[in-house]
């Protein structure tokens, strides 16, 4: 076996910057926990899907806070943050820029380009499932090529860049809900549900009376790109990956790793978006379990929220009443850790 | 970490996995034992049965060289179970466990979230990068846990609980000496048969088959045949005679009423009956007798349809009805804008031509000079026409598809019909708001759903009364029948007396 020379240095350096990555999480953390009150699943997921470079769909009743955590994020980190209130008359060119005629000094008209919201760091797409799929799927493109192309123009978004969608799942009459596509592209999905009763005093306390939580941001752009770094290096053993794969042949029907609920009631299964999705949120568990190196338990961990969105349920699951997370409950089941 | 220190590292690894190893191994013979000692009873369970099948069939063939003694086979069924109990737990012994296992072991009892097998993984890479070093120095950190706790194998429970090997080699010991009892049985029979003389066996058996079964039954009624009792005879004689003229009397029912035929040449009777009238309510009263004795007529169904029956067909359709055929066929023309075309307006194709080749270059023009999409002036229909005319002598006016007129429906009536007769095309295709189903498309194979049977229930016997039955009414001949038996019976008893 041959050993590295610079490995002390290297294994003290890995250190240092899981350290600083864990620090800077908290603090963050920190920042929205001063305007949410509870739902410390969702925080994480939010933070989780900021620093793994992903995108993140925020699905909830009304009043739970969802955009209210969005908001917070935005203020807790210096980014460039837009919020877009999709309507069903919203076109593509009302998010992503258009030409528009404007008066020059000399008198004279042109047309320039004025950008649209979606042109930001941390974009908060609320009730998504309002716009047409017209609109949603001018978001595709920013959202996996993080650019946008209108007209003969092709522009580059800034990263970090990171979409936060709420949808409500109720209230479906005249929404559009999102394509499979559209789904595929997001990191993870958080369910946002209903606090706690011990929770409910503190929510009525910050928001009934005179004082403001006032949010400061304690992280900026670069900072973030460099956790996504520090993320992105965290090595995945053979065992974990193997978990992620099989976890996610396990959602498919019909294949070696999936339950008969999978293969009766499934129609479509996750694609290797859902791996990639399964390692990333893995890795930045890692990181905050103190750990250099991602584990069976991460993956599995993270596999209710990265792949929830990517089963699709067919009409006989449908008439069943199974639902996504069933799915995946029994997929984990299933789909034990070798070892 | 020090490079000097991960060789130590390794090592220690070495040493866990091989302790692992080990117990998983132990492990894996004892629940190997403890589900073969179930398994395994089928061997047992087949020698013997193989000796049962043996004694049976040397019991039915007699012969002498298939009785067998039972003890060597109650040893070799034991032997054979225990000998198959063996190997398994041998064989599962000796199974390789992969080393990331037997690390994994450590992991999962100890909490430490894969920590030694990524630790081990990355020992084996020769390029490491800084997070696997400091993996590998992490895990050396844990190392210390694993010197403190060794593993525990919890014995994994078997279906049915552990089956003692003691009681059941009895129990298979017992089933074996049962099956020597018949060895005994067979030695006495010989002994029983040599002791008694040869003929003797054979009368005894074949006495009791020599006896006709229905005998003794047979001795009364002869006995009563012997007395001469005329009524038994007779009232024999009337029962044939009743079921005979049963069987005639059902067979002449079923030519009266039919009961014979079928339900479904009954049906097809009927449906017979109603075929072939569809409401007349939509179908264009057409001046001329032709018309009417058509209508009037049975239809012949697949006959030829005739020259004169020609024009019929394409007003029936026009019209849109479409009584009795079972299938609506809609217009997709506008009923404002109907095609101009009437008895002053001759068209010849070079007016057509003409007026094409000018609507393409306004239209052309339109949309240059606006700047901007314009309808299609290909779809402006001429307007309703508003001719009331009858028609062109027994034929219907073609034409006259406007507001009222005589001869054919109205296409629309009140304000409709004031509204102008110019198209104006729908640029907004689709449906602006489809709601919350999604159009997914699925092929799937129909399955059968399992469902529970109804379950039987006993029926309570009738409490209240029963209805009132009617009297069956008996045939004359009956009548006469039992009138004659009855006055025969009179006439014996007073000559007795």
């Amino acid at each position: 076996m041959s050993e590295s020379v610079k490995a002390p240095d290297a294994g003290e350096a890995a250190r240092v910057q899981a350290e600083k990555f864990r620090q800077t999480y908290e603090r963050v953390r920190a920042q929205v926990g001063r305007a949410m009150v509870g739902q410390g699943d969702v925080v994480e997921g939010v933070l989780t899907a900021l620093f793994a470079g992903g995108h993140v769909l925020l699905e909830g009743v009304p009043g739970l806070g969802k955009t209210l955590l969005v908001r917070a994020l935005g203020s807790a980190v210096d980014l460039r943050f837009s919020r877009i209130q999709f309507t069903p008359d919203m076109m593509p060119a009302d998010i992503q820029g258009t030409q528009v005629l404007v008066e020059t000094e000399g008198g004279g008209h042109e047309l320039r380009f004025q950008e649209g919201p979606l042109v930001a760091n941390l974009v908060l797409a609320d009730e998504i499932n309002r716009a047409t799929p017209k609109t949603q799927s001018a978001l595709l493109e920013a959202m996996q090529e993080r650019q946008i192309s209108v007209g003969r123009r092709t522009i580059k978004l800034d990263e970090p860049f990171c979409v936060m969608a709420t949808q409500n799942p109720v209230e479906q009459e005249g929404t559009y809900p999102l394509p499979e596509a559209q789904l595929d592209r997001f990191l993870m999905k958080l369910v946002v549900d209903y606090p706690e009763e011990a929770e409910y005093r503190t929510i009525l306390e910050r928001t009934t009376g005179t004082a403001e939580a006032a949010l400061e941001a304690v992280c900026h752009g670069p900072e973030i790109l460099e956790l996504r770094d520090i993320v992105r290096s965290v090595p995945v053993p053979e065992a974990a990956m193997n978990h992620a794969v099989r976890l996610v042949l396990g959602t498919q029907p019909n294949r070696q790793w999936s339950p008969a609920l999978v293969s009766d009631n499934v129609a479509l299964g996750s694609s290797p978006r859902g791996a990639q999705a399964l390692l990333l949120c893995g890795k930045v568990k890692a990181l905050l379990g103190h750990r250099f190196a991602v584990s069976c338990d991460d993956i599995r961990a993270a596999a209710p929220a990265c792949l929830r969105h990517r089963v699709m349920i067919n009409f006989h699951g449908m008439a069943e009443g199974v639902t996504p997370d069933q799915v995946v409950a029994a997929v984990l089941d299933k789909v034990q850790p070798q070892g | 970490m020090s490079s000097g220190g991960r060789q130590p590292l390794h090592d220690q690894l070495d040493r866990l996995a091989g302790d692992a190893e080990r117990g998983l191994r132990r492990e894996a013979g004892r629940s190997q034992r403890a589900s073969s000692a179930r398994r395994r009873l089928v061997v047992a369970a087949a020698v013997l049965g193989l000796f049962a099948l043996l004694q049976l069939s040397g019991r039915l063939a007699g012969a002498e060289a298939l009785r067998l003694k039972a003890w060597p086979w109650a040893a070799a069924a034991a032997g054979l179970y225990g000998l198959a109990v063996a190997l398994d737990t041998v064989r599962a012994r000796r199974r390789r466990i992969r080393r990331q296992r037997a690390l994994g072991e450590w992991d999962r009892q100890l909490g430490l979230q894969d920590r030694l097998t990524a630790a081990d993984e990355f020992l084996g890479l020769a390029e490491r990068s800084p997070f696997m070093e400091a993996a590998v120095a992490d895990a050396s950190a844990q190392l210390e846990r694993t010197r403190r706790a060794g593993l525990r194998f919890d014995r994994a429970p078997t279906a049915g609980g552990p089956l003692p090997a003691l009681p059941a080699a009895l129990l298979l010991l017992m089933a074996g000496m049962l099956l020597g009892g018949w060895e005994a049985e067979a030695a006495f029979e010989r002994s029983t048969a040599a002791a008694l003389p040869s003929g003797g066996a054979p009368a005894l058996e074949v006495a009791p088959e020599a006896e006709p079964p229905a005998q003794e039954p047979g001795v009364p009624e002869a006995a009563e045949e012997k007395e001469g009792q005329a009524p038994d005879r007779e009232a024999t004689a009337e029962t044939h005679a009743t079921s005979a003229g049963e069987e005639q009397d059902s067979r002449e029912t079923e030519g009266l009423t039919g009961s014979g035929r079928s339900s479904a040449a009954e049906s097809s009777t009927g449906a017979g009956s109603a075929q072939g009238s569809p409401s007349q309510q939509g179908q264009i009263s057409k001046p001329g007798k032709k018309k009417t004795g058509a209508a009037k007529k049975k239809a012949p169904e697949k006959a030829p349809p005739k020259a004169g029956q020609k024009p019929e067909k394409n007003d029936e359709q026009e019209s849109g009805s479409t009584a009795g055929r079972g299938s609506s066929r809609g217009s997709n023309r506008n009923p404002a804008a109907s095609d101009w075309s009437s008895k002053d307006h001759v068209n010849t194709p070079d007016d057509d031509d003409l007026e094409e080749e000018d609507d393409v270059d306004d239209e052309e023009e339109d949309q240059e000079s606006r700047g901007g999409m314009q309808p299609s002036l290909r779809d402006r229909k001429p307007p309703v026409s508003r001719d009331l005319s009858i028609g062109f002598g027994s034929q219907p006016n073609p034409d006259a598809k406007g507001r009222g007129g005589p001869s054919q429906p109205k296409k629309s009536r009140g304000t409709a019909s004031l509204v102008l007769g110019v198209p104006i095309p729908d640029r907004v295709k689709g449906q602006p708001n489809p709601g919350k189903t999604k159009i997914t498309q699925e092929r799937v194979q129909p399955r059968a759903e399992p469902a529970p049977p109804a379950a039987a229930a006993e029926r309570d016997p009738r409490q209240g009364a029963a209805a009132a039955l009617r009297r069956q009414e008996l045939a004359p001949w009956m009548r006469s029948l039992v009138r004659d038996y009855f006055l025969k019976l009179r006439q014996s008893t007073r000559e007795e007396t």
